[in-house]
């Protein structure tokens, strides 16, 4: 491996570690100001809704339930030049538990492809899936 | 009174014989006038010769020499008693018929024959004395009629119908010549009908086939009278303007006029428009169909009335109109033809006020480079048109910049038409096209009482609107229909489709609360921009509602949003556009995504393969599918319940590759666990054990479909396959995202197929959850292909799509062969492949 994709993993690791802090903090505390971490045209598919436009995705998260997320795995890479055309350019696959509205925690992953927009990092799309989808953990 | 012997006796089976006596007789030959004295000597039979000299013989002969003297007395009753043959002249008794007898007279007592030479005729007035019971064509008539009375026919299940075909051959008629192509005798023959009360209350219908007849006219004594049947073949009806003149006042289930030669004429049935909203069928035909292309202008009886040119030099005579209730004519002069009819009444509908009268454009044609239509009735339209709009209409273009990358689309307006007016081009007459009443047959033909359902889709594709424009996207016009239709049905109708209708509007709900059981409402294909413009349906409580098609739709990117947006406005609606919606809100969950349909089929074929390939002995041959520079990265946090030295050993096999970036301490060091390149990613994914993916349970979301990348993140559980027979199986929940790039375009013979391959790949490897153990493999792999249950509503409507597409079946059938091979498309589609060899698929069944 060449020590320019070296980095380019090492800066994609940090960014995907400073990323998701930044993220589940807005999901669990600011969530009116989540839109802002969205490309104009992202697309969020929550447990196989999707909404797209920061707008809509701000208004389909709002009206989720309070929730308390608790990360346990990360992992990231970055996509190859081949398909985004050097935009620089991550995806970064999340694991962990999460608690909607004082409910039972409960797993959940999530998959993030984000992209460099002038000097901030926006989600392009975001993929997040409850592990039991709906279904009520029953016990 | 005579005491005299007399000279000839006619002998009558019925009747008292008839003493022939020329004591008294004046007879006039060859001259153009008679004594009238000699005429009206009370009651006295008259005879005429008939002079032929043998140029005429046969019994044919008879037929036109009666002809001839028919075609002279023409219009007067005219009954030949006794009709003798001879072999140089034939004679014949009458009795009365002045009228008819002055005719002869006008004509010097001549004749003409078919073959245009003359026979004379010779007159002698007073022959004999008329007594009671002696022959009479009015008792023989009624005697006729009589008879006829008792054995009247039945027909399509009707009682009563007259049956006087060939109505001269009855027995009755022996020695009377029964003409009923005489208008005098027809003009009889209906007054007896209508006048004998009794029998006339059992008559449903008549027979008037064969019998010569030339005019209606005597028909119009049964103005107002409704026959369930007229039957009118094979007579001598030969002008349409006579016909419905005569016929404009008689009303009939069913007429039939077929061998007249009317019906050959260019014009037929065209002709007949004056008239047919008295039939409901023509010659077995319903009256709509009849004449398609009818117009007015084409009217063979106007005249010559042509109008009052109306353009922007004179605008100021339009006042004269204001009261007209004529035919105003627009023309629009397109001498390259550059427009459709449907262009032209676009530009044309956005052009009118929307708050001005209702405007119906009838009997469009295009003709000598014109687009030509009648309005009527809309005078405060015609004079918008003629000030506001100054004759002219815009055209409005669709253009299309590249700009960069991007399309932009906006509506240019480079181009009017300029029309003018004909005012008071034609005067209406009862029986042209009358809205109303044409919006009310269209509901009587749609509505189905079964199903309780009135389908107005494609309104303007009902028969017997073919001539008549009604505008639905005039919210004006959808209201008037709608308000008619509500009147007419009620609460009858449950079910309301108006879909193909270019609505722009659907704000109704008032017009529409009459019919109160309504529950469906089909919107589908229209005009509507917005939830606003359809939001007052919402008081109707509405269970099913389909809008899809619209503009609006295309506001909201996935179906969940849109769902959302229309439930905000009918939280009653159980389906919207044929799908059932659950009232869950926002946490809904659906078991795939796929952000952009193109991706379907390439997503089921991928997903399945590369799982079946993973989990079969021919791991390695995956190895095509990861591009050279292909990155995969491994992250497992599995923790196990009883950690023996054997799970131990399976465990590591996915430990030593793996990562967790919240755990590596050094990230500088973070690139060991990248794997990079096909060779390693191999190696990787070789060194893993040996797998069983529950395809089944499979949660497959396409978030990026487009022709340069494709992301697909498959989540779900599979069995770490026990190494050896004392091990258990261990199932492990997974969540796996692939990036795959087209690197090859224009492959295979079609030149069509592309080669894919992954570039990115992350696998996340975990615990299942209780749930997860719970419905794993409930259906072993086998089993899989059987269960239908997998597939979602929407799933099905998207196979039912692609098959359509590909066999050009019908829904129906469509849906048969899917549901036969439980919503397995290769299998349906050779399923459809064995239909087709065994011929087992009828025509209908294709679109």
């Amino acid at each position: 491996m060449d020590s320019v994709l070296r980095s380019k993993v090492e800066s994609c690791c940090r960014t995907a570690e400073d990323f998701t802090k930044l993220f589940y903090t807005s999901f669990d505390k600011r969530r009116h100001h989540m839109g802002r971490l969205y490309l104009d045209n992202g697309l969020l598919v929550w447990n196989g809704n999707g909404s797209s436009g920061k707008d809509n995705i701000q208004k389909y998260l709002i009206d989720l339930p309070t929730s308390e997320h608790t990360i346990t795995t990360l992992d990231a890479q970055p996509i190859v030049d081949e398909a985004v055309g050097g935009q620089l350019t991550y995806m970064i696959q999340v694991g962990g538990t999460v608690r909607y509205a004082d409910d039972s925690a409960r797993p959940f992953q999530q998959t993030f492809i984000i992209t460099a927009q002038e000097d901030k990092w926006k989600i392009a799309s975001d993929c997040y899936r409850l592990q039991d989808g709906l279904a009520r953990a029953e016990n | 009174m005579s005491i005299s012997r007399p000279d000839e006796v006619y002998h009558f089976p019925n009747n008292l014989p008839i003493e022939l006596s020329y004591k008294n007789t004046q007879t006039y030959s060859k001259c153009s006038s008679y004594d009238p004295k000699a005429f009206a000597q009370g009651f006295v039979w008259h005879q005429i010769i008939v002079q032929h000299h043998g140029k005429i013989c046969g019994r044919d002969g008879v037929q036109e020499i009666l002809d001839a003297i028919f075609a002279v007395v023409e219009g007067e009753e005219f009954f030949p008693i006794a009709y003798r043959r001879g072999s140089k002249e034939d004679r014949f008794l009458v009795r009365q018929c002045k009228a008819a007898i002055n005719k002869l007279f006008e004509q010097n007592l001549l004749i003409q024959l078919a073959d245009a030479s003359f026979v004379q005729l010779q007159m002698q007035f007073n022959v004999g004395e008329f007594k009671f019971g002696q022959i009479s064509p009015h008792t023989k008539l009624t005697e006729a009629l009589n008879r006829l009375y008792t054995c009247m026919e039945r027909i399509n299940g009707v009682e009563g119908i007259l049956n006087l075909c060939r109505f001269n051959s009855n027995p009755e008629f022996v020695d009377l010549v029964v003409n009923m192509g005489n208008r005098g005798v027809f003009d009889t023959i209906c007054n007896l009908i209508y006048r004998n009360d009794e029998k006339f209350r059992l008559v449903n219908g008549l027979i008037l086939s064969d019998n010569c007849i030339t005019t209606l006219a005597p028909l119009t004594v049964f103005a107002g009278v409704e026959f369930a049947f007229l039957d009118l073949r094979r007579n001598k009806l030969v002008s349409s303007s006579r016909l419905c003149r005569d016929l404009s006042n008689v009303k009939a289930d069913e007429i039939l006029l077929a061998g007249n030669p009317v019906t050959t004429a260019s014009n037929y049935p065209d002709c007949l428009r004056p008239i047919l909203k008295n039939f409901k069928q023509i010659d077995g035909i319903p009256a709509e169909n009849l004449s398609k292309d009818y117009t007015p202008l084409d009217y063979e009886d106007d005249g010559n009335c042509e109008g009052f040119r109306v353009d922007i030099t004179n605008k100021e005579t339009m006042h004269k109109f204001q009261n007209s209730s004529d035919w105003h004519s627009i023309m629009i002069p397109d001498p390259e033809h550059e427009f459709s009819k449907d262009e032209i009444f676009d530009y044309f509908f956005i052009t009118v006020s929307a708050t001005l009268s209702d405007i119906y454009p009838c009997y469009y044609k295009f003709a000598g480079g014109e687009h030509q239509f009648l309005l009527r009735q809309c005078f405060d339209q015609l004079k918008f048109l003629v000030d506001v709009c100054k004759m002219e209409m815009k055209v409005p273009r669709l253009s299309t910049h590249f700009d960069n990358h991007s399309a932009l689309s906006e509506i240019q307006i480079d181009k009017t038409l300029r029309y003018y007016l004909v005012m008071n081009i034609r005067p209406f007459k009862h029986g042209q096209l009358e809205p109303i009443d044409c919006i009310d047959k269209a509901l009587t033909r749609r509505f189905n009482g079964i199903n309780r359902q009135l389908n107005l889709d494609k309104f303007q594709n009902i028969e017997g609107l073919e001539n008549i424009v009604i505008n639905l996207s005039s919210p004006k016009i959808l209201s008037r229909v709608l308000m008619q239709a509500s009147r007419k049905f009620l609460t009858s109708c449950v079910e309301l489709r108006l879909a193909h209708n270019k609505i722009t509007n659907a704000n109704m709900s008032k017009v529409l609360s009459l019919m109160s059981n309504l529950k469906a409402i089909d919107l589908g294909n229209n005009w509507i921009l917005d939830l606003e413009d359809i939001k007052d349906l919402s008081l109707l409580g509405l269970k099913t509602l389909r809008l899809d098609g619209n503009p609006l739709c295309s506001k909201y990117t996935f179906a969940g949003e849109y769902i959302k947006a229309v439930r905000r406005h009918f939280p009653e609606l159980t389906k919207l556009d044929n799908i059932e919606i659950k009232n869950k809100g926002s946490l809904n969950y659906q078991k795939n995504f796929l952000c952009d349909v193109r991706g379907y089929e390439f997503v089921d074929e991928f997903v399945p393969h590369y799982f079946k390939v993973f989990d079969s002995q021919e791991r390695q041959s995956l190895k095509e599918l990861y591009h050279p520079n292909a990155i995969f990265t491994t992250s497992f946090n599995y923790r196990i319940a009883q950690m023996t030295t054997q799970n131990f050993k399976r465990i590591s096999k996915y430990c030593e590759n793996s990562r967790n970036i919240l755990k590596i301490s050094d990230l500088s060091r973070a690139h060991t666990s990248v794997h990079l390149g096909t060779n390693q990613i191999m190696q990787v994914l070789f060194e893993l054990p040996s797998m069983l993916h529950d395809t089944l349970t499979f949660n497959t979301d396409t978030t990026i479909y487009n022709e340069n990348m494709i992301m697909i993140t498959v989540s779900g559980v599979f069995y770490d396959l026990a190494p050896s027979m004392m091990d258990n199986d261990i199932l492990m929940g997974f969540t796996r995202t692939f990036v795959i790039i087209p690197v090859e375009k224009r492959m295979g013979i079609l030149n069509r197929a592309v080669k894919y391959q992954i570039v990115n790949e992350q696998l996340s490897i975990f615990n299942p959850t209780l749930h997860q153990t719970r419905t794993a493999f409930k259906c072993s792999k086998k089993e899989y292909q059987d269960n239908d249950s997998e597939v979602t509503v929407s799933d099905q409507e998207a196979l039912i799509v692609m098959f359509q597409e590909i066999t050009n079946l019908k829904s129906v059938w469509c849906t048969r062969f899917l549901e036969d091979a439980k919503w397995d498309f290769k299998k349906s589609l050779l399923l459809f492949l064995t239909f087709c060899d065994k011929k087992l698929i009828p025509e209908t069944a294709f679109i």
